[in-house]
């Protein structure tokens, strides 16, 4: 039978990356733990068979939910409303430290 | 009786007949929010309210007080879905639901605690403290609607507004003992609710009566245009729904051989004779294993969390992801790894397949069944602290609820019966068919009616 | 020129994005270029705030789906949008929606006089708001615009069947040609609405190589033929020493005409892609794609044929007339009648590229006959006319006479300026030229 798959402090260190949460490393070790007990209640899906059944994604029937091209001034912001809630803002705009040119697209 | 102990029905029939005035309504109101300050119920008052119930004096709603969780926008009055990443956030605009209900008249008196982002069954995971349970101090309200639950219980309000994902409509209103009514998917739109689990978010009314329920529900109700799963179904008149009889209605009870402790079984099988004795068919029935829900629960759920969360960066409003508590890091980074390279199929995937075995079993459960019963919870309020260090606690404790909610199902709390130690509760869960929340709240008003108590 | 001993094997990335009237999942107005200010074209749902939640634009979805049948492609009758995850400032969900597997279109094809180019897939998706790098007391921010967040783009994905750097650009040209014709966008490059990338790679025997640079920050086809030739050039030094180019994202300078790393791309992105919960499927009908079928009008290229057989007009001259569809149809029943009344279409077209005539598309074709006859049509001149007036000149002036027989052919330009005040306005100049010329020979 092949290893039981559990978490490692590196793949939980890599999942902080990629989820853009900053962790230090008592709490990887903690969150690994807590992720590998967690395991053990997900691990029971693996016994059912779902060869012949297709996933559902929405509960709803719905399809063709879509809007018609208009210009719906309701709902827009002025830019005061839009830059409310911002800590920094400089001249309409949002203010972060800056970025690496490097766009991950 | 104090004006705030007042169901809504009663309130605005009192009004009506001009018996009292929504001034004294608010000053017994503002009364016991100012007593209960203890049990945490409210993160932020809403000052205005008196004001704005005087407007509204003529509209249906009558301009009463209704809490609402504070995961729901409400413009110009603070929102943090009880993080604080949200600590200052002031939303720009309204949801859906509070607007519809200032629209038919109501006043949002307050915004009630919840578990960080609704991300819990105790509100104990609130990072503004836990709130308690105003039926015995010791315990929890349940989650993560425990502040609107606790609201309602105290009578620090006349009706509240909670959202379920998977059991946090019904759980916290089951150890509250109070009504707690999950709509169909879809009934009832999301816009502006801090999203959770977008595939099974469904706001809902908590309520002192099935009546009550009934009425905001006929409010809350319809189709949204922004957004875009919400359905275009007609909405009934719920409160048709009540005083009717239930002779002949067929209920599959449920979940009764789950491993469940006896006494509770017990207590809860008795309440369940009396609706045979008002002609309900009560029969046990087979279901498909609630505790693979867990499994299915806790992946998707993560999942779509890890993605709702992904907003919150800080540079648009709220604070950055240093901010966020234990359990929602715990969360967001356990639902990223469910959807990452490798493990998604293994995971994500497997968890929305064995959600259509679900919907398949629910699917011949209703061929047979008008309805179906089972316990809302495992057991009573559990004592403040029972959630801390377990991985899953909401999803074990849940485990009762989560199969109706992930397949998009309505259902509602009815308390059935009260210790008379404690003064907790035990909550009975009547799942309804799809669109059918007629029938649910037909059966849970003649129960109530029937028990009083 | 040497013939490279490797292949090129380039496949291009392309974005449009749609001029529809409104975002693509929400309706604030699409216009971030004209906005007057920053983040004012925002709402809840472009913002990203809390509990927002997206709608998507019809419009945008139909104009996928005709782009995928002008370019022969396949359309998936069921189709969904999923969620793309990353975090960086400009993407305010942490997501961007996008479409992952099930794209509008796939398996169309673009013709090349170098052959056809393949479309994988032709997908849709929202753009991200604009980033602009400042220092601001000192400190080195960015700044953020939302006006463009949520903006429909369309991505449009080629197989790695680009041989040369000419066929590349032809490529893009006719894209860009397409979606102008069309109507579905300006695709103007120095705004930002149409986007190059370009996947390249050189193999000895023509098979698919094991790694691939990609090209970004190209901005016109001029550029992208010159990266594209760099690269080949970059590359093929490399493989030559027995080096496999690194695998990354390359910028294109052009000012000194060299592409330059940006990011390594040896950890593939993990977006985490997964059907967004919020949009429910789009299943589109064989009838209702047919009926888009329909509604698409004659296509460029086939236009382009007809006016060369009928009307002899040069390709450079088609290509400046054949902008969006409504135009070229007016244009089409203009011409066709113009060369029924007797006028030289050829002449005219001439006249409208050159903007020696002001065509109103809005009038009407026997008005805008009655104009060009009114304002162009050139007079003839009588050959005795000519023949008194050169008589003059030469009387007039009979040394410059003496020094145009003699070879100064340039004093042709001079006689012509005497002339020109004694005929009548409307005179066939070129004509007069013919005539002077052959009088001043004898």
């Amino acid at each position: 039978m092949s290893k039981q798959f559990t978490f490692s402090h590196n793949l939980v260190q890599h999942i902080a990356h990629l989820a853009s949460i900053p962790v230090d490393e008592t709490e990887v070790a903690s969150l690994t733990q807590a992720f590998n007990e967690t395991l053990e209640i997900i691990n029971s899906l693996q016994s059912l068979d779902v060869k012949r059944v297709e996933a559902t994604h929405h509960t709803t029937d719905l399809t063709n939910v879509l809007r018609p091209d208009r210009v719906d001034k309701s709902q827009m912001f002025s830019q005061k409303e839009a830059l409310a809630n911002a800590q920094k803002t400089y001249q309409g705009y949002f203010v972060v430290p800056q970025v690496i040119k490097n766009k991950k697209v | 009786m104090k004006l705030n102990q007042l169901t809504l029905t009663d309130a605005i029939k009192g009004l009506k007949e001009k018996k009292f005035s929504l001034s004294e309504i608010y000053a017994d109101i503002n009364k016991v929010i100012a007593e209960t300050k203890d049990l945490n119920i409210y993160l932020t008052i809403n000052d205005k309210a008196k004001d704005q119930a005087s407007k509204q004096s003529s509209l249906p709603l009558a301009g009463l007080p209704i809490a609402v969780k504070d995961n729901f926008l409400t413009k110009g009055l603070r929102t943090t879905a009880s993080s604080k990443v949200l600590d200052k956030f002031i939303p720009p605009y309204e949801s859906t639901v509070t607007q519809k209900i200032k629209e038919a008249g109501g006043v949002v008196v307050g915004k009630t605690n919840l578990d960080a982002w609704a991300h819990g069954s105790s509100t104990e995971t609130s990072d503004y403290g836990r709130t308690l349970n105003p039926r015995n101090p010791n315990h929890l309200p349940g989650g993560s609607s425990g502040g609107s639950a606790a609201a309602v219980a105290a009578d620090a309000a006349l009706a509240a507004i909670g959202s379920e994902t998977a059991g946090s409509i019904r759980q916290p209103a089951a150890w509250c003992g109070i009504v707690g009514l999950k709509p169909t998917y879809g009934r009832v739109s999301r816009r502006g609710v801090i999203a959770m689990a977008s595939s099974t978010d469904s706001p809902g009314p908590m309520t002192k009566t099935v009546a009550d329920a009934a009425l905001l529900l006929n409010h809350i109700s319809g189709h949204d245009p922004y957004d875009a799963t919400s359905s275009p179904k007609n909405v009934p008149d719920f409160t048709q729904a009540l005083n009717k009889s239930v002779q002949n209605l067929k209920v599959g009870y449920i979940y009764h051989d789950v491993g469940i402790d006896t006494n509770i079984v017990n207590i809860f099988e008795k309440q369940l004779k009396k609706l045979e004795e008002v002609g309900v068919k009560v029969e046990k029935a087979a279901a498909f294993d609630p505790h693979h829900a867990i499994g299915v629960y806790t992946i998707i759920q993560r999942a779509e969390v890890s993605s709702n969360l992904n907003r919150y960066d800080g540079i648009r409003y709220g604070h950055d992801r240093s901010y966020f508590g234990d359990e929602a890091k715990k969360r967001i980074m356990l639902g990223t790894f469910a959807l990452s390279k490798g493990y998604a199929d293994k995971y994500y995937l497997l968890a929305q397949k064995v959600r259509t075995l679900f919907k398949q079993d629910f699917k011949k459960l209703f061929q047979k069944y008008d309805l179906l019963i089972s316990l809302t919870s495992p057991g009573f309020a559990k004592k403040v602290g029972a959630s801390k260090g377990q991985a899953a606690f909401g999803e074990l404790e849940d485990m009762l609820l989560e199969p109706s909610s992930i397949v998009g199902l309505p259902g509602i709390n009815l308390p059935v019966y009260r210790d008379p130690e404690t003064n907790l509760y035990l909550g009975a869960n009547i799942v309804a068919n799809y669109w059918d929340e007629e029938t649910m709240i037909k059966l849970a008003d003649a129960w109530e009616k029937e028990l009083k108590i | 020129m040497k013939k490279s001993k490797y292949k090129l094997i380039c496949g291009l990335e392309i974005h449009v994005e749609l001029a529809t009237n409104s975002k693509m999942f929400c309706g604030c107005k699409n216009d971030p270029f004209e906005a007057l200010e920053p983040n004012c074209y925002t709402c809840p749902t472009c913002l990203g705030m809390p509990g927002a939640l997206p709608v998507p634009n019809r419009r945008a979805i139909e104009w996928t789906v005709k782009l995928g049948l002008v370019t022969n492609s396949k359309v998936n009758l069921f189709s969904k949008f999923d969620r793309k995850h990353y975090n960086y400032p400009d993407l305010p969900k942490g997501y961007q929606i996008s479409q992952y597997d099930l794209p509008f279109c796939y398996q169309g094809k673009i013709t090349t006089s170098e052959g056809d180019v393949t479309i994988t897939r032709i997908h849709l998706e929202e753009d991200t708001g604009k980033l602009l790098h400042k220092t601001i007391n000192g400190q080195k921010v960015s700044l953020v615009d939302f006006n463009r967040s949520g903006v429909p783009l369309v991505e449009i994905v080629s197989e790695p069947e680009i041989t040369s750097a000419k066929q590349a650009a032809e490529y893009g040209r006719k894209l860009r040609q397409l979606v102008r014709y069309l109507g579905f966008s300006q695709a103007n490059m120095e705004r930002g609405e149409m986007r190059l990338e370009a996947n390249i790679s050189l193999s000895l025997n023509g098979s698919l190589p094991n790694y691939k640079v990609e090209v970004k920050n190209i901005n016109s086809f001029r550029y992208l033929e010159q990266a594209i030739e760099y690269e080949i050039k970059r590359q093929a030094k490399l493989l030559d020493q027995g080096i496999t180019p690194k695998q990354e994202t390359r910028g294109w300078d052009h000012i000194k005409g060299e592409t330059f790393p940006q990011r390594s791309k040896e950890t593939a992105e993990d977006y985490r892609y997964f059907p967004d919960p919020d949009i429910p499927p789009i299943v589109l009908t064989e009838d209702q794609v047919k009926a888009w079928k329909k509604e698409l009008p004659t296509l460029p290229d086939i236009v382009a044929k007809r006016w060369q057989e009928r009307f002899d007009l040069p390709e450079s001259v088609i290509n400046q007339l054949l902008t969006t569809n409504d135009k070229v149809a007016k244009l089409n029943r203009f011409f066709g009648k113009a060369q029924k009344a007797g006028l030289n279409v050829k002449k005219v077209a001439h006249a409208i590229v050159n903007k020696k005539f002001d065509l109103d598309y809005q009038m009407p074709c026997s008005k805008i006959i009655a104009k060009w006859q009114e304002e162009m049509a050139t007079e003839v001149v009588d050959n005795q006319v000519i023949d008194t007036l050169v008589k003059d000149l030469v009387q007039t002036h009979p040394e410059e006479v003496k020094r145009y027989q003699a070879g100064e052919k340039r004093l042709l330009g001079f006689f012509l300026g005497q002339l020109r005040p004694k005929l009548p306005p409307k005179a066939d100049m070129r004509l007069v030229k013919e005539t002077l010329e052959d009088l001043l020979q004898s």
